[in-house]
Order: C-alpha cells, then sequence, then structure tokens
C-alpha cells in the first residue's frame, strides 16, 4: 500500500531523467570504446556517410535504453500478473525506471577507469580479454545491471502483493528465456 | 470483404492498420535510399563493406554466379533475405525499433551498392535492367516491416490501453508471414535461374 502510494507521487520527469542520464552515459561509454579502438586501427573515416550513420546511431542507442527498459518492465510486468499479482504497468515502470540509476553509476565509474588504460597497438582482443582493468569493467557493468534486476524482486513483491519466490521468478522466467533464446538465435540462425 | 470467417468490421480495421504499417516501412526504406542517392561522397571510398555485411553477401553471390552454381545463388539470395524479413518480424517486440533501424539499414546499404557499382563504370540503365525483374522481393521486405510495426502497435495496445491481441491479430500476421515467404522465395527463384542468366 505505502509502496502503491510513493509510485503515484513519484514524478515522471525524474524516472526520463534518470533513463535519459542512463542512455547518454551508455552511448558515451561504447562511444569512447569504439573512437579508441578505431584510432589505434587507423579506421576513422571523416565522410559525410560515416559523419551520418555516427549521428544514426546515437539517436538508436539514446532510444533503445528507453526501449529495453520498457520492454523488460512489461515482460516483468505480465510474468508478475501471470503468477497471481495485481497492480498497474505505469506504477510499475516508474519504478523500473528508477532502479536504471545503478548502471548508470556503473558506466560513470567504467569510463574513469577506461580513460586510464593504454590500449596496445597490436593484439587487441587479446589484451580486452586479458588485462585487470577491462576486466573489472566488465564486472562493473555486469554486477551494476544485475544489482538493477536484483532491486527489482523486492519492488515486484511490495507493489504486486506476491511472495519472494513469485517475485523472483517474475524477474528470473523471462531473463532465462531470453538468455536462452539469445543462444538460440546465435547458435542457428545468426 | 470477409476473410478467415472473422467479423467484417474487426479485420477490415485491422487490415488498414497493416497496410498503414506497411506504407511506413517503405516511407522508412524510401527516405534512407534517396538519402543515400544524394550524399556526394565521391572524395571518399565508402568501404560498406567493413561495417555491412549485405557486400560481402554480393561478393559471395557474385563469386557463385561466375561458377554457374544457380543453386548457391538461390541459396545465398534467400539466406539472406530471410534474416532481413526475421529482424524486421521480430524488431517488432522492441517497439519497432528493431524493425525502423533495419528498414533504414536495408534502404541504406541498398543505395550504397547501386552507388558503388554506378562509380565503377556500370550505367544506371544496366543497374535497373538486372535489379527490375526480381526487384519485387522489396514488397516482402516492406511487408515484413509492416508487420513488425503492427506488432509494436500491439505491444503498445497491450501497455497503454491493457487490449490483449485476439485471433484477427495472430491470423494477420500468420497471413502476412505465409505472403511474405511465397514472395521472397520466387524472387530468389527469379533471381538465381532466371535473371541473373
Amino acid at each position: 500500500m505505502i509502496l502503491n502510494i510513493e509510485a503515484k507521487k513519484t514524478p515522471v520527469f525524474w524516472v526520463l531523467g534518470i533513463m535519459l542520464i542512463y542512455s547518454l552515459l551508455m552511448y558515451e561509454y561504447f562511444n569512447t570504446i569504439g573512437r579508441e579502438i578505431s584510432s589505434i586501427n587507423g579506421k576513422i573515416v571523416n565522410s559525410t556517410i560515416y559523419q551520418y550513420i555516427a549521428t544514426f546511431n546515437f539517436f538508436i542507442i539514446i532510444l533503445s535504453a528507453f526501449v529495453v527498459w520498457i520492454i523488460s518492465s512489461f515482460l516483468f510486468h505480465i510474468f508478475s500478473v501471470l503468477l497471481g499479482g495485481v497492480a498497474e504497468f505505469k506504477d510499475f515502470v516508474k519504478y523500473s525506471g528508477l532502479v536504471y540509476i545503478f548502471p548508470a553509476i556503473g558506466f560513470v565509474i567504467c569510463l574513469f577507469l577506461f580513460n586510464s588504460v593504454e590500449l596496445p597497438k597490436t593484439n587487441i582482443d587479446v589484451f580486452f580479454k586479458t588485462n585487470t582493468k577491462l576486466i573489472t569493467i566488465n564486472w562493473i557493468i555486469t554486477i551494476s545491471s544485475f544489482m538493477c534486476f536484483v532491486l527489482l524482486i523486492p519492488i515486484i513483491k511490495y507493489l504486486y502483493k506476491i511472495n519472494w519466490l513469485k517475485a523472483i521468478g517474475a524477474i528470473a522466467i523471462p531473463l532465462g528465456s531470453i538468455f536462452l533464446l539469445g543462444q538460440l538465435f546465435s547458435k542457428f540462425i545468426f | 470483404m470477409n476473410i478467415f470467417n472473422l467479423k467484417e468490421t474487426d479485420c477490415k480495421k485491422q487490415l488498414k492498420l497493416l497496410s498503414i504499417c506497411f506504407f511506413s516501412a517503405f516511407i522508412i526504406w524510401a527516405v534512407l535510399f534517396i538519402l543515400r542517392m544524394s550524399i556526394d561522397d565521391s572524395q571518399h571510398e565508402t568501404n560498406i563493406s567493413k561495417i555491412d555485411n549485405s557486400t560481402n553477401v554480393l561478393t559471395d553471390v557474385f563469386k557463385a554466379h561466375s561458377t554457374e552454381n544457380h543453386n548457391k545463388v538461390f541459396y545465398l539470395i534467400i539466406s539472406n533475405n530471410i534474416k532481413v524479413v526475421i529482424i524486421n518480424i521480430l524488431g517488432g517486440v522492441f517497439l519497432g525499433l528493431g524493425t525502423f533501424v533495419n528498414l533504414a539499414q536495408n534502404g541504406f546499404f541498398a543505395a550504397d551498392v547501386f552507388c558503388t557499382v554506378h562509380k565503377r563504370g556500370m550505367s544506371w540503365s544496366k543497374i535497373i535492367e538486372y535489379t527490375a525483374p526480381h526487384s519485387f522481393e522489396m514488397i516482402g521486405i516492406w511487408l515484413s516491416g509492416g508487420i513488425g510495426f503492427y506488432i509494436a502497435l500491439l505491444f503498445i495496445n497491450m501497455m497503454v490501453k491493457n487490449k490483449y491481441p485476439n485471433s484477427i491479430n495472430f491470423k494477420i500476421i500468420i497471413g502476412s508471414i505465409v505472403s511474405i515467404a511465397l514472395i521472397i522465395t520466387s524472387s530468389a527463384y527469379i533471381e538465381a535461374y532466371v535473371s541473373i542468366k
């Protein structure tokens, strides 16, 4: 009940603001990595076409962060309802947007860490797999994203009024299914 | 018009929605196609193959064609088109973003291939002569884009209005997928066994 009232009080622009910050940081992180690798490989091209592609990529990455947030929230909502929970999607989506602050902080730390890494001129692939700082960066991204999902469990439990096991299932079943589908597609289709 | 034995008004409404989605898919593809055509990039080699595999597929098709291996040409063309169609349809699950990106990319790179071939000496009339007979495959690709957007609309309806898809929606999607399969198979057949000769 308390959570329901709080959800209604949460201003939408706070959630949208957090999502915007998260998406911009995600873009900056991947753009920095891409730029560093391209500068080493000497593949930076300043033609009109590449400028168009870069602008297009910027908007797509920003939009994709919002789409992934909405779709994943909707999946968790559907599974929570299927497991006997009762709540409005618009209330849940506010909470699920707020927890993206953790991956956003993760990306800030990763950006600082990545700037202190000196990339070698050759064998970048091996370097990415063996360098301690880069492995740490990978772990920070994984843990911060994982934290985001873990935090959704108590939110689902109290908002949808279901038990802990069902709340964990509402997160784990869709995530597990997506992982298995991803594996299936990468092995047999693409 | 009463197809699939369903309510006429519902069916008409959904088919109208699908045709709007199809038209939107065509517009997105065409805008990016025209945009690439209008870019004067004569000072730089675009080298698009570094970021897109469509030109690699094209190279493989040319290699298979030069050895008169028509079955391989057919396989390469149809597998590439199936991938495009699958991404277009499944992109709808991501509120149409995946569909939008794939259509935009497809239109942009298709124009890029034309521009590159033209830059290397082939006249526009020859390019049209080679591509026109099997270009109806584009209808299949736009239709798959249309289904992608249609699925996205169904998702938005579920989220906003709590309205879940019914049998009409599923039958329209399945009917369209069957039509796409027929279009891309016949187009690949014509491309591999008729026009490429």
